[in-house]
């Protein structure tokens, strides 16, 4: 018995240890191995601007998914065609989730970590792309989240702030930015910037450049600022094709770093775009477009923009909507509606070329394509080029006086746009636009510059511009709506009855559906084809 | 002074029973005449007792004022039997009734059914198998009131999905916990990628168990009866027993059981197809997905033709085909011919021996499965070693303990939506080809690439002879399971015991496209994925049974002591492109990444107590407690406590009851309160190094992946963490009353339950603008209220052997949101392509409705009808358009038996439960069924005119709304802004309501005088039919969708059904010797 009693005085002693003294060691588990609780803002910054590049471009379910299509650069076998879209679209829902829950709270947190660092570099660099983020979303969304937004558990359901309260923000946040990178920064910012590469005074030029296109974006309302304007005239802006605003994407498989345009119209053997035949027509100065703005005048970069996979004189497999040569495709606002429109026309449509996407350049012999060809996917995704900053100086010149010259600093945009193309051709081994191809194409333009009147010049500025744009739709987009340049394919006035249009033109785009259902701060969902965004005064 | 009295004690005791007794043997038997070896022989109302020896004889020295001897056996029904005036009593006992009085309780402990004061099911393991089905869960099925299973796939071992009473977690697990003997095993749904987006039907982990090493399972339902097993506890608890595990006496020294089953396998239906119109649209011919080209020759009404130009005429790779055209015509059989013939062959064998002190168990089986995809693609192989014995030794301790170790291998088909970039899916058109394609005999391999070739460009789908031959998935488990325990006898009213077990598994998954596959942009990829589970299990208890001074009360007690440590190692790794065609390795391939892991382990320590309380043998008190301290929880907030108190009355007895009618009469009711604690790192964010959205760990489309040009990234998580959490706990309060009538020939049982979680710890949605995904935190509460009912009829029962037993089995439950945090109307359970079928959980709706996109409707209700083209117009704000909740359930099992016969059917109902189907959708929008046979016709859609820009009604000068007029179509119908492909989300909503056979049997056991001379002591065979028919009935008509299908297996998201494999139905022959 006492042998027993020992047992249970022994088990009990034992057990009280371990329910005692083991606790505080043995329950002290709980922190994560595997995933750090900080890091270090040379990891968060390629990160950030890597999703932010993806949100906005092309190929990854990112805004000029749904905007390219509807700056008629490309068509699409879906329901963004005849402009439809809703707020449960994926190319809508994406960006607006990568923006908001990886882009910005990674830009909160480098601007959190860099102040206490006194970081000034990354901090500056994170609000130039908070405020490219912001001003762009302002400009596709209209009224968004903006003060409280990005604010974690401490402010759960952010309110939805007013378009022009952001933008008036967002021009203090770009001086601050400039502020802080003009100050020394504790940690230098290096190869892990994948714009810049740790150039700061390129990102001084980014800052002042996306504040003064701001301008004018805004140039019809009251936020313009003539004399910021003229100031910012004076600051350092971009001054040539290397300071674009743009992330270079690689050609590596695994790890997955091709741009994501050349992997869904090269990798996958299933191209997701057709090329517009409008924009096609108008490139080429066909006198069967629509718009006969440069007609007779073929524009030497077409074989860098489109890649025709039918060699010459191969009939397609299938009937096809539209073939011009080797040049397949179908038109906008033929879904449903034209009966060839559904073929699959995998291995004979047109796809994106060497330029936008690091696809293959055109030699007019055609085969399907593939992930080996033009640089792999090599090639950058292009968010606010020189090119682009030279025609909106154009816009601006010419519309409000800013004193600067309108027909040099077209002229300028366009040489930068064409620079820009050698440039890419150049890295691929493919043959440069002559000197003389471009002037003669230049020149001719600019003569129907001379001759026009200032709506005509802002056209073809406007014009010129979309054509440089290719592959980025959202600053198109916006210059559509804000100044009805470029004009618009219209599907009920080309006589093609398989095309037709009974959607207005998108004012705007809606919000994730998600977002409103869960956010009780939330406004109605918009109405795209009625409610514009606070510049649009047309 | 001690030890005198003890002395005195038995020197009075030796006196009085020296001064009047009596002998009584005999010799106890089973039915078979088969000795009974250590059978208990006890004088009613004493201790005086004995067990039977080798040869089932006994011979116990009886008081000569006994009257009854008490007979019993585990596994057999006891016997009072009178004691006359022979001293040789024999007793032959009967199988089987045991089940009704003893049953298995939390921590395995054997109750008297009668003193539990809640609803507790046991399933002998005879009921789960040799019915043609290797999943132990899915043989559950109708079977046990209060459960709902759904399997997830006919690919052989996948997931199936378990809950008792509902669900009480928002977002965690759902699924009981299982429990085998004593230590807990883990039934996740581990698998390389998401189920929607690629991937395979990967199994649940319960699969590893052995059904034919299941001696009974026990269905814990409620809080009450499971309480003790701590946080897991609120979800259910289903222990399980098992041979090895049980340390059951052999009937003789040596026993040795073999049973053997062999099944086939079939599609249990398959739509009904058209065969009347080939690929095209608009009765013109084309190379299309849709069935709604040119009528093939015979019917009237539109121009045909007689022949198309061969598929691959044009394909440089087949010059055969050059120039060549093919005939026009239907091919019936051209689903039927994808899929073959399945088999299912499971052996086992049994040993069992011991003496008087000593028990010894093996199981040994083998599992092999083939299923119903071509080219013998899918399989699942079991083999499992089980062993376990029990001993007391000489100075009285007493020691057991089991091993089992299970090896499993499955092998499936790529499955998931089809439309899923990177995926390919062997379903992706197999159900829907185009009527005139002839799928089996078409070329399905690239002769230079290798790649796929089908009717359709590789770009959109993979013919699926090529998908199940090259693409595929598999995985292997290892599953070991030891257990030890101990236990001494302190005196005649303490003993200790103390349990210690391991279980743990490593499973490898592998995924795989070939180069040619639509899957992977066709350059070949293989994704590894290797998990590693751990869980150690710690039990002491001390029990009290103390002799209390009053002979009313009894009381019984115990306290018990409890660690747990679970840990989990997943490292997922993806490789591409491939290099050789033909190895599935990832050295062979140009490049390796990583493509995310997990780590967690957790720890819990617990400490529980429960008296059971008794008055004389009508009125029990059962008061149990547990404490538990978490890992996972902040110092301050990691220990909580939950009580559970339950009673049991039997009125029959406290009242004197003596009646025909009513033969017994028990109420129960119990209370109970189970704490839980959160998952592991759940209290701080981190950061993802390098993770690109390909790994998986984001949104789910393929983005880039770092490092981006050799620069590495990192991101934080999407959630946000409430350092403060605190447990979440479930109450539960349960009623129920079991009566029998007419002689205990109608049994009911009806319980009815309500319970309630609050304060969940649970990932509260926040809008993306916000900044987050998620806020892990306390809030809400989620409730269940349901009734289950348990009714046995026994209508016939003669003297001649003939038994009809009818057991029905009736579930309802209605399981409600009850509140989210002030403010907050919605939480996503998970987003599905981007949002727009979704589950979502809503405060007053049920669990898991699915939210959806609807077409706009004016104020009365009417659709609004787009003028251009008489098709819908989309609303701008999704609604909830599903629930995927069976309204009820009802099983009916059947069993008939006569002499050595028995027949068995169980039937079942299930009313309501919505489901979004692909599969429908797909039939009705590809034109390939009868449904749509009939389209030469147009059709105007009912509704008035609307504005697609405003979304309102087009008014006439009188205000008044518009009918549309505007005809569609039949093609159109089916395929546009209407109801089919590309339809909005409310138009692929089906009721699931089913009536089902499920299980029907025929036995025989062959008569022991037929055995006699072979060294067989029993012998049985049956057959075996399964899901024999079904009938869906408000799919659409010719659909024959089997609505008992989830593609996401076992988790919390229910009610799709992304291009499922259909449904499986079986027949098997099954033989059980003993020897």
């Amino acid at each position: 018995m006492k042998q027993y009693l020992f047992y249970i005085k022994s088990t009990i002693v034992v057990l009280a240890l371990i329910i005692l003294s083991g606790c505080s060691d043995y329950l002290d588990i709980n922190d994560d191995p595997n995933n750090p609780t900080s890091a270090p803002l040379s990891q968060i910054l390629p990160y950030t601007q890597a999703t932010t590049a993806g949100a906005l471009g092309l190929g990854t379910a990112g805004l000029s998914d749904v905007l390219a299509v509807w700056s008629h650069q490309l068509v699409q076998r879906s329901n963004h065609d005849d402009y439809a879209t809703d707020g449960n679209d994926f190319n809508i829902t994406e960006p607006w989730d990568k923006l908001y829950t990886v882009a910005l709270t990674d830009l909160r947190e480098i601007i959190r970590i860099g102040t206490e660092q006194e970081s000034w570099h990354y901090v500056g660099i994170a609000q130039v792309l908070r405020a490219y983020a912001f001003s762009t979303m302002v400009d596709v969304w209209g009224d968004i989240p903006y003060f409280n937004a990005n604010q974690g558990a401490a402010n759960p359901f952010p309110a939805f702030d007013n378009g022009k309260a952001i933008y008036t923000d967002l021009f203090l946040l770009l001086d601050e930015a400039v502020a802080n990178l003009k100050k020394s920064s504790a940690r230098p910012v290096t190869s892990d910037d994948l714009i810049y590469n740790g150039n700061i005074s390129r990102w001084i030029k980014a800052a002042n450049t996306i504040k003064l296109n701001m301008y004018n974006k805004v140039r019809l309302t009251d936020l313009y600022n003539a004399a910021d304007v003229s100031k910012l005239l004076g600051e350092e802006l971009m001054s040539s094709i290397g300071d674009d605003f743009e992330l270079f994407y690689g050609s590596s498989i695994a790890p997955e770093n091709r741009h994501p345009a050349f992997v869904r119209e090269y990798a996958r053997s299933d191209p997701d775009w057709y090329i517009s035949p409008y924009f096609y027509q108008l490139m080429q100065g066909n006198a069967e477009c629509q718009n006969t703005i440069f007609h007779g005048l073929p524009d030497p970069r077409l074989p860098y923009y489109f890649y025709k996979q039918l060699r010459p004189g191969q009939v397609p497999e299938r009937p096809f909507a539209y073939k011009d040569g080797e040049f397949l495709s179908i038109w906008f606002g033929s879904l449903n509606r034209d009966p060839n429109e559904g073929f699959d026309q995998s291995l004979a449509q047109t796809v994106i070329g060497l330029y936008p996407a690091g696809g293959q350049f055109d030699t007019n012999t055609g085969g399907a394509a593939n992930a080996n060809m033009g640089l792999k996917g090599a090639s950058a995704q292009r968010l606010l080029t020189y090119a682009a900053s030279l025609f909106a100086r154009a816009e601006l010149a010419l519309t409000k006086g800013t004193g600067e010259n309108a027909r040099n600093l077209f002229e300028s945009a366009m040489t930068a746009a064409f620079a820009k193309v050698n440039e890419v051709a150049s890295a691929a081994g493919a043959p440069q636009i002559s000197a003389s191809a471009r002037d003669a194409y230049m020149s001719a333009v600019l003569a129907l510059y001379d001759a026009g009147d200032d709506t005509k010049k802002l056209e073809l500025i406007l014009t010129q511009k979309w054509i440089a744009e290719f592959g980025y739709g959202v600053e198109t987009y916006n210059d559509i709506r804000r100044v009805g340049f470029p004009k618009i394919f219209l599907p009920e006035e080309d006589n093609n009855q398989f095309t037709s249009q009974t959607r207005l033109y998108p004012v705007s785009l809606p919000y994730n559906t998600n977002d409103l259902q869960i956010n009780p701060n939330a406004p109605g969902q918009r109405n795209s084809g009625i409610d514009r965004v606070f510049w649009d005064a047309n | 002074m001690k030890q005198l009295l003890l002395t005195a004690q038995i020197v009075l005791l030796m006196v009085c029973t020296a001064m009047a007794q009596r002998t009584v043997s005999g010799k106890i038997t089973d039915a078979a005449r088969e000795p009974l070896i250590g059978a208990n022989v006890l004088v009613q109302g004493t201790d005086v007792g004995t067990v039977t020896d080798y040869d089932g004889n006994y011979t116990l020295a009886v008081p000569a004022d006994a009257k009854v001897l008490v007979v019993s056996y585990t596994g057999y029904a006891s016997q009072e039997i009178a004691l006359g005036a022979s001293n040789v009593v024999d007793v032959v006992l009967t199988e089987g009734i045991i089940l009704e009085t003893a049953v298995v309780t939390a921590l395995g402990l054997g109750r008297d059914r009668q003193k539990i004061g809640y609803a507790v099911d046991n399933v002998g393991g005879e009921k789960l198998q040799q019915v043609s089905e290797p999943d132990p869960l899915r043989a559950l099925s109708a079977k046990v009131p209060g459960i709902n299973i759904i399997g997830s796939s006919s690919v052989p071992g996948s997931a199936t999905r378990i809950t008792i009473r509902g669900n009480t977690s928002f977002l965690g697990e759902n699924q009981p916990l299982f429990v085998v003997d004593g230590i807990p095993y883990d039934n996740s749904t581990n698998g390389a990628s998401f189920q929607l987006t690629g991937g395979g039907a990967y199994g649940s982990r319960i699969a590893d168990l052995d059904p034919n090493n299941i001696e009974s399972m026990s269905v814990l339902k409620g809080s009450a009866a499971a309480a003790l097993y701590g946080s897991r506890a609120s979800r259910g608890v289903i222990v399980v027993t098992t041979k090895t595990g049980k340390g059951r006496k052999a009937n003789k020294g040596l026993e040795v059981t073999l049973s053997s089953s062999y099944s086939l396998e079939e599609i249990a239906s398959l739509p009904e197809y058209q065969n009347k119109y080939g690929a095209g649209t608009d009765f013109n011919y084309q190379q299309a997905n849709g069935s709604w080209g040119a009528a093939f020759n015979g019917a009237a009404g539109y121009p045909t033709r007689d022949s198309i130009p061969h598929w691959l005429t044009n394909n440089p790779r087949f010059p055969q085909y050059f120039g060549k055209n093919t005939p026009y015509r239907a091919y019936p059989n051209n689903v039927k011919g994808v899929f073959q013939t399945g088999v299912v062959w499971d052996n086992s064998l049994t040993i069992r021996g011991g003496d008087q002190t000593t028990n010894f168990a093996a199981t040994v089986s083998s599992l092999n499965q083939e299923g119903i995809f071509p080219e013998g693609s899918s399989a699942f192989d079991r083999n499992s070693l089980s062993i376990g014995g029990q001993t007391k030794l000489l100075n009285g301790i007493r020691l057991g303990g089991t091993f089992s170790y299970t090896a499993s291998l499955q092998t499936g088909p790529q499955g998931g939506a089809n439309n899923a970039i990177g995926n390919a899916s062997f379903m992706s058109r197999t159900m829907f080809p185009g009527r005139n394609w002839d799928q089996e005999n078409f070329p399905f391999q690239d002769p230079v690439d290798q790649g796929s070739v089908y009717f359709l460009d590789r770009a959109q789908a993979t013919n699926p002879f090529w998908s199940a031959r090259f693409d595929g998935f598999s995985s292997t488990v290892d599953r070991f399971v030891t257990t030890l325990n101990a236990g001494i006898d302190i005196n005649d009213w303490i003993s200790v015991d103390y349990n210690l077990g391991v279980n743990a598994y490593t499973q490898r998954d592998q995924e795989w496209f070939r180069p040619g596959s639509r899957g992977a942009n066709g350059v070949g990829q293989i994704i590894d994925n290797d998990v590693t589970w751990q869980e150690i299990e710690s039990n002491l208890i001390v029990n009290f049974q103390p002799k209390l001074n009053s002979n009313d009360l009894t009381l019984r007690a115990f306290v018990g002591h409890n660690l747990n440590q679970r840990t989990i190692d997943q490292q997922s790794f993806l490789g591409t492109p491939m290099i050789d065609f033909n190895i599935i390795d990832l050295d062979n391939t140009q490049s390796v990444v990583p493509n995310g892991g997990n780590y967690t382990r957790r720890r819990i320590i617990g400490a529980y107590a429960e008296a059971e309380l008794g008055y004389r043998d009508y009125l029990y008190l059962t008061v149990t407690g547990r404490n538990d301290w978490s890992s996972t929880l902040s110092k301050g907030n990691n220990s909580y406590f939950y009580p559970a108190v339950s009673s049991s009355f039997i009125f029959t007895e406290a009242l004197g009851i003596k009646s025909n009618l009513l033969s017994y009469g028990k109420l129960r009711a119990s209370y109970a309160r189970v704490g839980n604690d959160a998952n592991p790192y759940s209290l701080a964010a981190t950061y993802r190094i390098n993770i690109g959205e390909s790994a998986g760990s984001t949104s789910g489309v393929r983005d880039i992946d770092f490092p981006l040009n050799g620069v590495s990234g990192s991101t934080l998580l999407n959630t946000e963490f409430d350092p403060n959490l605190t447990p979440e706990f479930t109450t539960e309060f349960e009623v129920g009353t079991e009566l029998q009538f007419f002689n205990r020939r109608v049994k009911l049982d009806v319980t009815y339950y309500q319970n309630s979680t609050t304060n969940q710890i649970a990932l509260l949605s926040l809008p993306s603008v916000s900044g987050f995904d998620v806020l892990f935190t306390n809030f809400g509460e989620l409730s269940n209220k349901g009734i289950e009912v348990g009714l046995n009829l026994n209508p016939i029962s003669t003297r001649g052997g003939f038994d009809w037993n009818i057991y029905t089995t009736f579930t309802k439950n209605k399981n409600i949101v009850e509140s989210l945090r002030e403010g907050v109307e919605e939480i996503v359970i998970r987003n599905l392509f981007g949002g727009s079928v979704v589950s979502v959980l809503r405060p007053g709706e049920p669990y898991g409705v699915i939210r959806g996109s609807v077409s706009a409707r004016d104020e009365d209700g009417n659709l609004l009808i787009d003028p251009s083209n008489g098709q819908l117009i989309n609303a701008p704000n999704p609604e909830i358009v599903g629930d995927p909740n069976p309204d009820f359930q009802v099983g009916l099992t059947n069993t008939i038996s006569y002499k050595g016969f028995s027949l068995n059917a169980v039937l079942d109902y299930r009313h309501g439960g919505d489901i979004y189907s692909y599969t429908a959708q797909f039939l009705l929008g590809r034109g390939v069924t009868k449904y749509n046979e009939n389209r030469e016709l147009n059709a105007v859609i009912p509704g008035v005119y609307g504005d697609p820009n405003t979304l309102e009604p087009i008014r006439d000068e009188a205000g008044n709304v518009i009918p549309n007029q505007t005809m569609v179509e039949v093609n159109d119908l089916w395929f546009g802004n209407t109801f089919a492909i590309n339809s909005q989300d409310e138009w692929n909503i089906f009721d699931g309501t089913t009536i089902r056979i499920r299980e029907v049997s025929l036995g025989y056991d062959f008569p022991a005088k037929f055995l006699d001379k072979t060294p067989i002591g029993s012998l049985r065979l049956s057959f075996s039919g399964r899901n024999l028919w079904y009938k869906a009935v408000n799919f659409p008509k010719y659909s024959n969708v089997d609505p008992e299908t989830s593609t996401f297996g076992n988790a919390n998201f229910q009610g799709y059904e992304f291009n499922n494999a259909p449904s499986i139905r079986r027949y098997g022959v099954n033989l059980r010797a003993t020897f």
